[in-house]
């Protein structure tokens, strides 16, 4: 009874200490942890099994595009051990978590241009030399090569070894709005389908940046922009944040387990496999069978007008 | 509890734990066991809770912060920045009580430090780039056809001892022991299908090498008297550095970004061969006239010192590893030790690089440190190998004014074939000196499928260049 009322208490206390800029990651399961990473998910599974993986980014003085090594937790909370500074797995925070393959974990540069860069007009291209899938993303992700530096980014549907993609901040003439480009909103015409958009100015990409998102431009207010989001809600954002125009390359959006072996190479422990059929809350709800159709017969279709009459 | 307790029970009791044999013989006394902790506070205090009697929560709980957003950062080890900082003012004391210690200073503190950066090529790093940006950095241009006609008429021509060739390849690869791995005590229990352990590329590897100069230079010894105008060499090092400079679009404006680099190699190889004469050059005056005509392959959207790191500390300076008064000062052949690059513009453009910093260190000292077109070439020779793929390059020296991408270039020769995109695809197909050498290929009498004779054939042109 305690144990209840304590875990009501905590989780209370976890969503008041969040930022009302964070947004809920739908439908994602086992992100990494990174120090970069801010989402909103809790002890739940509503949100995805947050808290499995943990990639220690702490150890990297610099960017790199190495892939980094992904470490367990099992879903566990991080205690610190008596008279040491060492820190160690401690209460479980997320149920059902343990084992899995291995996995590799690579640092994707959530901003194309930053805002230093937007504020000095600067246009650069770069070429993409490989796309791959990622394991801890649903959509591809993009090795490319810059002016300075290599970097990974999210790749668009038709991103391919060998294109070549631009990020300008500067108005061309006769600019040709080509999938991957990446632009300010502001300078985007209305109607085009965008990805991966920055909420604010400078801050990294926020929204649309799983398999297969996008939102569009609807129109301009002067400094501001208005967007729909891929969840056909719409957004007014500053003309200065930057989205790259396209569609994010679809991997595979959601896993669909095919045995138990492949949900337990996911990590995900197994059940008791114990479902029976009833109406209480732990077991699998009876349904009614759907009524016979049968074609050519009006009466059956047209209930409704049955009904009336 | 202890007090409550009567004097005669105390003597079941070992140091506060609970004792079986205490248990067993007076069931009914309560006694002391390991403290327990009830959390709790307010009308919960001391008392049990719960199924087992304890709290699930810690008393501290109000400070231990449960947001995952910012668990990652708890992991971080308490220590972490503590013990990764430097304490300059420690190690400026420790400077003072201990003689002859090398306290670390703040590199903008240095007396190598410089306000203006320099790229620096390692020879770690100096693989990482690719030959196309080696190329393009180098101010060099390669000559298509292969290698030049002279190597190709000796690589028929000298005599090709393929059964010694062999013995050497199967001596590395079936035969070899390392004394490292030897059991002596008999201590590690061996399997029937263990008892052998394959031998790595970096034991094969140089001794593959080794053994291939071995019997170069016993043909030498055989021919003619040149043996000892020539010097081999061991990890020499080999430092430069230079200006250069590129023109880029219009359009493009990144920030912080100057169009004029300097940049030094500093290099170390595996091996050297030193001679008194310089090597004869590939390419006749007028083909080194026609290099102004050619362009230099670009690499956009790349710029010439994409992903070199810049350095504020350096010493600029020009070494070949020999004192000016050495004898034997020429770039003869350079052979390399290629195991840990995994492809082969890795591998050509480590090789490029180790070849300019010989010959530009060796102009330098001739010339002077004024950029110039040079008034007598320098050329030298490279062999790569992982023990398995060998690579050739000839390299000549026209030119050491690199600050602007017109005029004079210096040339390469490949024995690999180039292709169009030189950036994305591994194209570059060496000479193998063996498909598969095993003994687990016991389908084959000797061990081995798929020796080439090429590969000892282009070693050996190259070795035995201008002394024949």
């Amino acid at each position: 009874m305690a144990g209840g009322i304590t875990s009501r208490w905590l989780r209370q206390f976890v969503q008041s200490s969040l930022r009302p800029n964070q947004l809920c990651a739908l439908s994602v399961t086992f992100r990494a942890q990174t120090v970069e990473t801010q989402s909103l998910c809790t002890s739940c599974n509503k949100h995805g099994r947050f808290g499995h993986r943990l990639v220690k980014l702490w150890e990297q003085p610099e960017y790199t595009t190495k892939p980094l090594p992904v470490y367990r937790t099992g879903g566990r909370l991080p205690t610190k051990v008596q008279h040491s500074n060492e820190i160690v797995p401690g209460r479980v925070w997320t149920k059902k978590l343990g084992g899995g393959d291995s996995r590799e974990w690579h640092w994707v540069d959530r901003s194309r241009l930053t805002a230093e860069e937007v504020n000095a007009k600067s246009y650069y291209q770069e070429k993409v030399i490989k796309v791959q899938h990622d394991d801890s993303r649903s959509g591809m992700i993009a090795l490319v090569a810059g002016p300075k530096k290599e970097r990974w980014i999210l790749a668009t549907e038709t991103m391919e070894a060998g294109t070549i993609i631009t990020n300008s901040a500067k108005m061309i003439p006769d600019a040709e709005f080509v999938d991957g480009d990446a632009y300010p909103v502001g300078m985007i015409p209305s109607g085009t389908r965008i990805c991966s958009l920055e909420f604010v100015p400078g801050k990294g990409a926020q929204i649309a940046r799983s398999a297969g998102n996008y939102g569009t431009i609807l129109r301009k207010e002067g400094v501001r922009v208005i967007i729909k989001m891929p969840s056909s809600r719409e957004i007014n954002v500053d003309e200065k944040c930057v989205a790259v125009i396209g569609k994010v390359a679809a991997g595979s959006h959601s896993t669909k387990w095919g045995s138990p072996a492949q949900k337990r190479a996911h990590g995900i422990r197994p059940g008791s496999g114990r479902k029976k059929m009833g109406d209480d809350r732990s077991t699998k709800k009876l349904t009614p069978v759907a009524p016979m159709v049968v074609i050519g017969d009006k009466k059956v279709l047209q209930r409704s007008d049955a009904l009336e009459e | 509890m202890n007090s409550v307790l009567p004097k005669q029970h105390i003597l079941f009791v070992q140091n506060g734990i609970q004792s079986v044999f205490a248990k067993s013989v007076s069931p009914s006394v309560v006694i002391p066991c390991r403290k327990r902790v009830y959390y709790g506070s307010g009308k919960h205090k001391g008392g049990m809770i719960g199924r087992y009697g304890r709290r699930k929560y810690p008393p501290n709980w109000r400070a231990v912060n449960f947001n995952p957003a910012q668990i990652p950062k708890a992991w971080k080890p308490l220590d972490w920045d503590e013990k990764n900082r430097i304490d300059y003012e420690y190690e400026s004391k420790l400077a003072q009580y201990i003689p002859g210690y090398k306290p670390k200073v703040p590199p903008h503190r240095r007396e190598d430090h410089h306000d203006e950066p320099m790229h620096a090529i390692d020879n770690e790093t100096c693989s990482s780039y690719g030959f196309p940006q080696a190329l393009a950095l180098t101010k060099s241009v390669v000559v298509e056809g292969g290698l030049p006609a002279k190597l190709q008429e000796l690589q028929k021509s000298l005599p090709n001892p393929e059964d010694k060739v062999i013995k050497i390849m199967q001596n590395a690869l079936l035969f070899d022991v390392d004394p490292c791995m030897v059991d002596t005590k008999n201590a590690v229990k061996r399997y029937k299908f263990d008892n052998f352990r394959h031998p790595t590329p970096e034991r094969y590897c140089p001794r593959i090498l080794k053994e291939f100069v071995r019997l170069c230079d016993a043909h030498i010894c055989r021919v003619s008297d040149k043996y000892h105008d020539r010097f081999n060499m061991q990890n020499l090092p080999c430092k430069t550095w230079f200006q250069r400079a590129e023109k880029t679009s219009e359009n493009v404006d990144i920030l912080d970004v100057s169009y004029d680099w300097k940049v030094s190699i500093d290099v170390k190889t595996f091996m050297q061969l030193l001679s008194k004469n310089p090597l004869s050059l590939f390419a006749t005056p007028d083909e080194v006239e026609e290099t102004k005509n050619r362009e230099l392959v670009s690499i956009y959207p790349k710029l010439l010192i994409h992903s070199i790191k810049p350095t504020h500390n350096y010493t600029p300076e020009h070494t070949t590893g020999f004192l000016e008064t050495w004898h034997k000062p020429h770039l003869h052949t350079m052979v390399l030790n290629t195991t840990n690059d995994h492809s082969s513009k890795k591998t050509m453009g480590r090789m490029l690089f180790h070849l300019f910093c010989a010959l530009h260190s060796r102009a330098v000292q001739q010339y002077g440190e004024t950029p110039q077109v040079l008034a007598k070439p320098l050329a030298a020779q490279a062999i790569a190998s992982d023990g398995r793929q060998f690579y050739a390059m000839t390299f000549q020296l026209n030119t050491t004014d690199l600050k602007d991408d017109s005029g004079v270039k210096n040339m390469v020769w490949t024995s690999a074939p180039l292709t169009d995109d030189l950036q994305i695809e591994d194209q570059y197909t060496p000479t193998l000196l063996f498909d598969e050498c095993s003994p687990l290929l016991s389908y084959y009498p000797d061990y081995y499928h798929g020796y080439s004779p090429d590969a000892f054939a282009t070693f050996q042109a190259l070795w035995l260049n201008d002394v024949l």
